[in-house]
């Protein structure tokens, strides 16, 4: 089901990041192992070449103590943001980081159990995203980021939490094909949608030029201004409006009734059409947009969940 | 193969071969050839994707490894072997690095061999190569943990882990308390024994001096004594068996000298030898610590040396040792049963003459008048070799002259004893120190004079002043000296070669002398100058507490310096932006209000000013790119910095 995405981001709590903490990986106690074997053995030995190589590598382990500590020392997420998913696909939450003076190289991100790899040089910033499964429907939270690295050595690993207090994602159910549950007040019937007819009458606001595109329907306008080069799209209006009720899906399996009344906001949506939907925990007038699609369709993400009141 | 093969296969493989080349010197010979041949393949597999040794191949170098090392070194097991087999491994283990937990045991694997390297040498060309390897394998640690391909800044960032970690290595090494004894057993060393033994034959000396190894290195506090005072006493021989001198068994400790002079005080640096001889000029006062006195003045360790030690005597080069007890006098005049021809020569001596010193000149004056040759390769000695070199053929190196004249003492009643040791040494302009090496070898006579006690004759002296005088090279005929020696004798590239390998050989005793030596004496020394003594255990609390405190201090130092970059300052663009401001200002153009955006503004007083327009829209250009853009890109902050930088309006 195309054509329909909602964004949100999120800015971090201000003031609230943890500080950076640091322990020994396991290779680190290797190293750390072998390092007192070696000391021993040139102490017993009275060979200072070994003793020199010990306390270089003991010198290199310090400073790379350090330096892991300091590779997540500039880092800093200004905005946290994804893109809403249907329950099965994928999420993307993306990042807005930024470092500065000391480089972030080689770290990972982990939001809510997902992983994501960065690295940025000094003074950069960058969106990283990380792709997050979704399983089920309803509400992910976000609102913490553990970041991590092992850089340069991986004998340490340093970790950090930032907070975008109250972020959460929202995970659409999965749209199924079904029965309509298309109620009383709709203008035309059930089976004829109107298609939205390019070459109709009403512009209906723009879209990027595609080869194909008939040049009468290109905005000049637009592209004199050095915009770009843009087609004005011109629909056939429709002004019927729907409602889907809750009570018209098939009886059955809540998540499958669900999932059907997804399919139909979003058919809704792409005919253009104003709907309202009703459902046992909530009624929407009608509307239409992507703001009341999303709004729609979080009540049916969020049903019998602890977000499903508001 | 894989992908963790593609990106890892070849890092590893240098860091592994890095760490390995100087076993590949020691290793038995078919092992190197394993190994370069296996090296090779797994490169060829890297690089031009060449199939990758199969398993069964792996098995096979594992099993035939495995027998080739029990058969060229007789075991499997114990240090040799294990290191042979454990070098096998290291290059094996490449072809399995699947997960991260196998590269890591992989750079183990390098950092091991690296280590194992260093019992084997300790020169100063080995810390330049630890250095080196270190530095390769530091690198590709990072960049095993870093998913960028980015060579260079591994490289980079290893070098830079390594120059930050070289001050606390230096404050360790010195300052991290070192133990006297041994934690456990040393190992003992399997090697043959290089140089004198306690037994000389006729024709031992001249096997020796084929040998061009440094036998040791002396370095003066004072300057060196010159070429014929430098004996170098070794091992005294005193029973003659006919054939062989032998030291004989137990001596007690020496005693006190009755006069000595001209000290001269010294340090040596004595390779290897696997024996317990320890060298010194003339008679030593007193035997370095460590090691003991016999009463013939001898100096002896504790234990055979396997490794390089290093001591301090203060040797008299005038001195007069006690009388001897009736003890000494009866070793000194013992007889062999064979030799009757030069038994009966003494005799007859002592028949004629009545005092030692008569005998002396008399012998002095029999072997000049002789006609005795000084050669490198005297005849192969019969059953009674002083008969046979003293009548027969007059032909032999010093041992010869050295064994003939102690026995013609000893049958004319004056006490005698043959010493084995080294004359000479080359001086080293580099450093103010001599070379000694087992060509210098040599071999003296020590009489017993009732009034100045033990003291030396050369009897080589009478016949090859020059090897006294000057060196080998001069006492004997060119075509008989050993190929080293006329090497360097000739010509330009000759010098230029001796310069360079006496330079070469001073930086490496300054090495040994100040790192690869260092050791608890030293350090109780260094230590006590600022008032810590090492001898108790508060002293070695101490003294690890203030490596530990200086460690901190340096991690501590480059904290802080890299803390004061990571606090917010100031964005580098505004920063920059500024200073254009400020140039324009002070240019007379209108200043910036507030509510003025850049853009306008830069527009504005590029109006005002076209000649400069270009720099203008440039810097204004960046900077709102780089402050409002949405993706600032670092290039615009350059382009920013720079042309703010350049910007000159006047």
């Amino acid at each position: 089901m195309d054509g329909f995405h909602h964004s949100e981001s999120f800015a971090a709590t201000p003031g609230k990041t943890s500080k950076v903490y640091i322990w020994l990986t396991r290779y680190g106690v290797l190293y750390f192992t072998v390092l007192i074997v070696m000391l021993l053995g040139s102490l017993n030995y009275k060979n200072n070449m070994g003793l020199l190589l010990t306390f270089l590598l003991v010198g290199i382990a310090l400073i790379s103590l350090f330096t892991t500590h300091r590779a997540l020392a500039g880092l800093s997420f200004a905005h946290l943001s994804y893109a809403a998913a249907f329950a099965g696909d994928r999420m993307t939450v993306s990042l807005d980081a930024e470092c500065m003076a000391a480089a972030s190289p080689s770290f990972q991100f982990t939001i809510n159990g997902s992983v994501g790899h960065g690295s940025l040089n000094a003074d950069a910033r960058e969106t990283l995203s990380l792709s997050m499964p979704t399983d089920t429907r309803g509400e992910i939270l976000l609102n913490r980021v553990r970041v991590e690295t092992v850089y340069p050595l991986g004998l340490f690993r340093s970790w950090r939490t930032f907070y975008f207090d109250g972020a959460h994602g929202v995970v659409y159910p999965s749209p199924r094909r079904g029965p309509l549950p298309f109620g009383p007040g709709t203008a035309e019937g059930e089976s004829g949608p109107s298609q939205s007819v390019p070459g109709g009458e009403d512009f209906n606001g723009h879209r990027l030029y595609q080869p194909g595109d008939p040049p009468r329907q290109i905005d000049w306008r637009v592209y004199s201004k050095g915009q770009g080069l843009f087609s004005k799209n011109f629909s056939t209006p429709t002004t019927s409006t729907v409602h889907l009720i809750w009570s018209l899906l098939p009886e059955g399996d809540p998540e499958y009734r669900l999932s059907v009344m997804c399919h139909a906001i979003l058919k809704a949506s792409m005919e253009q059409r104003r709907f309202g939907v009703r459902l046992p925990w909530a009624i929407m007038a009608p509307d239409a947009g992507p703001r009341h699609v999303h709004a729609c369709l979080r009540q049916l993400a969020l049903m019998g969940t602890a977000g499903s009141a508001s | 193969m894989t992908d963790s093969w593609d990106r890892h296969a070849r890092p590893l493989l240098g860091a592994i071969s890095m760490a390995a080349l100087p076993h590949l010197f020691r290793v038995p010979y078919w092992l190197t050839a394993v190994v370069i041949i296996f090296s090779a393949m797994l490169f060829a597999a890297i690089q031009y994707h060449w199939p990758v040794p199969s398993r069964a191949l792996k098995w096979l170098i594992i099993f035939s490894g495995v027998a080739a090392v029990k058969m060229s070194l007789g075991h499997i097991v114990g240090r040799d072997p294990g290191m042979a087999l454990f070098l096998m491994m290291a290059f094996l283990k490449i072809l399995e690095i699947r997960t991260e937990r196998d590269r890591i045991i992989s750079l183990c694997m390098a950092y091991f061999l690296l280590a194992a390297n260093l019992f084997f040498y300790q020169s100063l060309i080995m810390a330049i190569h630890m250095l080196l390897s270190v530095w390769v394998t530091t690198a590709v640690m990072i960049h095993v943990q870093d998913s960028r391909p980015k060579w260079v800044q591994h490289f980079k960032e290893s070098g830079a882990l390594i120059l930050q970690a070289l001050p606390v290595m230096v404050v360790l090494f010195f300052l991290f308390p070192r133990i006297q004894g041994s934690l456990w057993g040393l190992p003992q060393g399997t090697s043959g024994t290089t140089g004198f033994t306690d037994r000389l034959s006729l024709g031992d000396v001249s096997a020796i001096v084929q040998n061009n190894e440094v036998a040791f290195r002396a370095t003066f506090e004072q300057q060196a004594p010159p070429s014929e005072e430098r004996y170098w006493r070794g091992i005294v021989f005193w029973q003659f068996d006919g054939v062989s001198w032998e030291h004989g068994h137990f001596w007690p400790p020496r005693k006190e000298m009755a006069a000595r002079d001209r000290p001269a005080t010294y340090t040596i640096t004595l390779e290897p030898s696997n024996a317990r001889w320890m060298f010194s000029l003339d008679m030593p006062g007193a035997p370095p610590s460590g090691s003991r006195m016999d009463a013939d003045y001898t100096l002896r360790a504790a234990s055979p040396i396997v490794e390089r030690i290093s001591y301090q005597v203060t040797s008299y080069r005038r001195y007069r040792t006690p009388p001897a007890p009736p003890w000494e006098i009866r070793r000194g005049l013992q007889l062999p049963d064979g030799n009757p021809r030069t038994v009966a020569l003494g005799r007859q001596w002592a028949a004629k003459l009545s005092t030692p010193a008569e005998i002396v000149s008399e012998a002095v004056s029999y072997i000049t008048a002789g006609h005795f040759i000084y050669t490198l390769n005297p005849p192969p000695p019969s059953p009674d070799p002083v008969d046979q070199f003293l009548f027969e053929t007059k032909k032999g190196y010093c041992e010869h002259f050295a064994a003939a004249f102690a026995l013609l003492m000893r049958a004319a009643g004056v006490p005698a004893r043959v010493v084995g040791g080294y004359l000479g040494g080359e001086a080293n302009p580099y450093g103010n120190y001599l070379i000694i090496r087992q060509s210098d070898a040599h071999a003296w006579v020590e009489i017993h004079d009732g009034t100045q006690g033990w003291v030396r004759i050369d009897p080589t002296a009478l016949v090859a002043p020059d090897r006294v005088m000057q060196s080998l090279a001069q006492a004997v005929p060119t075509d008989e000296l050993p190929a080293y020696l006329v090497m360097e004798g000739y010509g330009l590239t000759g010098k230029a070669l001796r310069a360079l390998r006496l330079s070469w050989d001073a930086v490496n005793l300054n090495w040994y002398r100040w790192v690869a030596s260092y050791s608890h004496q030293r350090q109780a020394a260094l230590l006590s100058r600022v008032g810590i003594t090492m001898t108790s255990w508060r002293g070695a609390a101490l003294s690890g507490l203030a490596a530990v405190a200086l460690t901190t201090l340096i991690i501590g130092l480059i904290a802080f310096r890299a803390h004061r970059q990571l606090t917010p300052g100031e964005d580098p663009a505004v920063k920059a932006y500024k200073t254009f401001l400020k140039k324009a200002a002070r240019a007379g153009l209108p200043p910036k209000a507030l509510h003025d955006g850049p853009t306008h503004y830069g527009r504005h007083i590029a109006r005002r000013r076209p000649d400069l327009a270009e720099d203008i829209t440039a810097i204004t250009d960046s900077y709102v790119r780089y402050r409002y853009g949405k993706t600032p890109s670092p290039a615009d902050l350059n382009t920013l910095r720079r042309k703010a930088r350049q910007f000159n309006p006047e």
